[in-house]
């Protein structure tokens, strides 16, 4: 279902006011409203859900089972993450405080409560969680003792910490860094933020369920060159011609780096798409120098980054 | 958008060589090699505030992008290198726009062998809008080097572009951070030129069709370096 929908937002209401009574509709209202103003926690919230993307994407293989959302018309409704094969829906609220807003009270049981029973018997969840994300990792030990008291096994605290811009996430947060190593192909830091800064757009963009390979195949669209090439088969040898050239000039090597063909040579490293011609370029067969042919190598990556 | 003037401030360390340099820049922006020899030029007097904060002896990556390489980045060299072990990092970027910010990734890169020794970098761009391009070449290096200082060098900033590269870093490496440029200009167009900058678009004013990523265009400095 679409965010925003009215008729959906209408029926939950009057599933609530059925449900908890008409205290809890105006309790549900106003969590809404709150969602809307909120900028700083936009940048804590956005980064939390970019941070999910990869964590999924790095892991799984059917990105098109997992939808996210933000802001839904909810009582825990910063995220929320649907998994359609097993019919389990994840619900978020994160809060980028070490106070009294990231700390684990009566009323967050109560909202948890209601939403768990807003899953099963409007949304039809089999499985339904609930979780509090905070960004203080003291807070959140203190909250896991308290929502062990509950007794409910589908509420959790988690710890994701604030950083403001993405480069310190990368180098603070060692988890994001390794899902986004995996959907790089590689550990280069530059690399991992571009990726990251990729699917942050996209998720502000699309802000309304999102299918993940959606976002995904949105986020490739537009990285030019295509930097999620570790989500591809590894390559396969490259063609005897280009093993070939390289033997002909003395320091000229090649190997295969983040899902391409890296041609170097005296610290010159020109990466290649693995899509390359089965039979030598007749424009290569004619070069006389290794300055023609590197000029060449380095030209093919110009179709890629075409606007 | 009001005289260009009006819409710069010089930095203190800008003398009039600098602002006269800034100038002819600016009348040079139909002549390619006239503007190639001003931004060269500029480069010497950036490396001459440079040189007076860097160690004789020191090893310094002077750190540039493709289309910087035979001119801005030349002059740096030329100021430094009478004293020091001078090694260059070339990026060859491709720089654009997205709708919440931009990016320039790596396409294509020439690391100087020994890169991963030099006690300085100096980083070299011909104007700094976003901090994009700047901010990508510094991750592309900051682990495998172990820098003293980083220079961040250019002609001219945006106002605020500082502050912006700074708060992307963690403070250990923030820290490292040292601007050097001869002016600040606070207006930029919707296309995020700034203005008056260095008259336009880098890389047609120096005589390139276009980001050397999309043409595959080799420095001279690259070719030089690899003894091409």
């Amino acid at each position: 279902m679409m965010l925003g929908d009215g008729a959906e937002t209408e029926a939950i209401e009057a599933f609530v006011e059925q449900q908890f009574g008409g205290d809890a509709v105006i309790q549900l209202r106003s969590i809404r409203t709150g969602g809307d103003n909120n900028q700083k926690g936009g940048v804590y919230e956005n980064f939390f859900a970019v941070a999910k993307i990869c964590e999924i994407v790095a892991s799984e293989d059917n990105l098109a089972d997992f939808t996210l959302s933000a802001q839904e018309f909810s009582y825990v409704d910063d995220l929320c993450l649907r998994q359609r094969s097993n019919n389990t829906k994840t619900n978020y609220q994160a809060k980028n405080s070490s106070g009294d807003a990231a700390r684990w009270t009566p009323t967050h049981a109560e909202r948890f409560a209601r939403q768990t029973v807003i899953d099963r018997d409007f949304h039809r969840v089999d499985t339904s969680n609930q979780v509090l994300v905070v960004s203080c990792p003291s807070m959140a030990e203190a909250n896991r003792h308290k929502i062990s008291q509950c007794g409910r096994a589908s509420f959790r605290c988690e710890y994701f910490p604030y950083f403001p811009a993405s480069v310190q996430l990368i180098f603070g947060e060692d988890t994001v860094r390794e899902n986004l190593k995996v959907i790089c192909g590689s550990d280069d830091v530059s690399t991992a933020n571009a990726v990251f800064t990729l699917l942050l757009g996209v998720w502000h963009s699309a802000q309304a369920a999102a299918r993940l390979d959606d976002l995904v195949r949105q986020a490739r669209h537009i990285s030019k060159p295509d930097l999620f090439l570790g989500l591809d088969p590894t390559p396969g040898p490259p063609p005897p011609w280009l093993t070939g050239l390289c033997s002909q000039y003395a320091g000229l090597e090649l190997h295969i780096e983040a899902g391409r063909y890296v041609v170097t040579y005296r610290g010159l490293s020109i990466a290649m798409k693995v899509e390359i011609e089965a039979q030598m370029p007749a424009a290569l067969a004619t070069a006389q120098t290794l300055n023609q042919v590197l000029s060449y190598l380095m030209l093919q990556a110009a179709p890629e980054l075409a606007n | 958008m009001g005289t260009p003037e009006a819409h710069r401030r010089f930095a203190s360390c800008a003398d009039e060589g600098a602002k006269n340099a800034l100038n002819t820049l600016l009348e040079s922006t139909r002549e390619p090699s006239a503007y190639r020899a001003s931004m060269t030029d500029i480069g010497r007097q950036l490396g001459r505030i440079v040189d007076g904060s860097i160690p004789i002896g020191s090893k310094c990556l002077v750190v540039a992008t493709a289309e910087d390489a035979d001119y801005l980045a030349a002059g740096v060299i030329e100021s430094l290198r009478s004293s020091r072990d001078i090694l260059a990092a070339i990026f060859w970027n491709n720089h654009y726009p997205l709708n919440n910010g931009s990016i320039a990734p790596v396409v294509h890169r020439y690391l100087q062998p020994g890169y991963q020794d030099a006690d300085y970098l100096v980083v070299v761009k011909s104007i700094i809008s976003s901090s994009c391009v700047v901010r990508t070449n510094i991750l592309a290096l900051i682990e495998q080097t172990s820098p003293k200082r980083i220079f961040v060098v250019s002609p001219v900033m945006y106002i605020g572009a500082e502050n912006a590269l700074r708060d992307e870093f963690p403070p250990a490496i923030a820290d490292l951070f040292e601007f050097v440029y001869f002016a600040v200009d606070d207006y930029r167009t919707k296309t995020g030129e700034v203005r008056p900058g260095i008259g336009g678009q880098v890389y047609q004013l120096l005589g390139l069709e276009d980001q050397p990523a999309r043409t595959g265009f080799m420095p001279q400095l690259v070719k030089t370096l690899m003894a091409l």
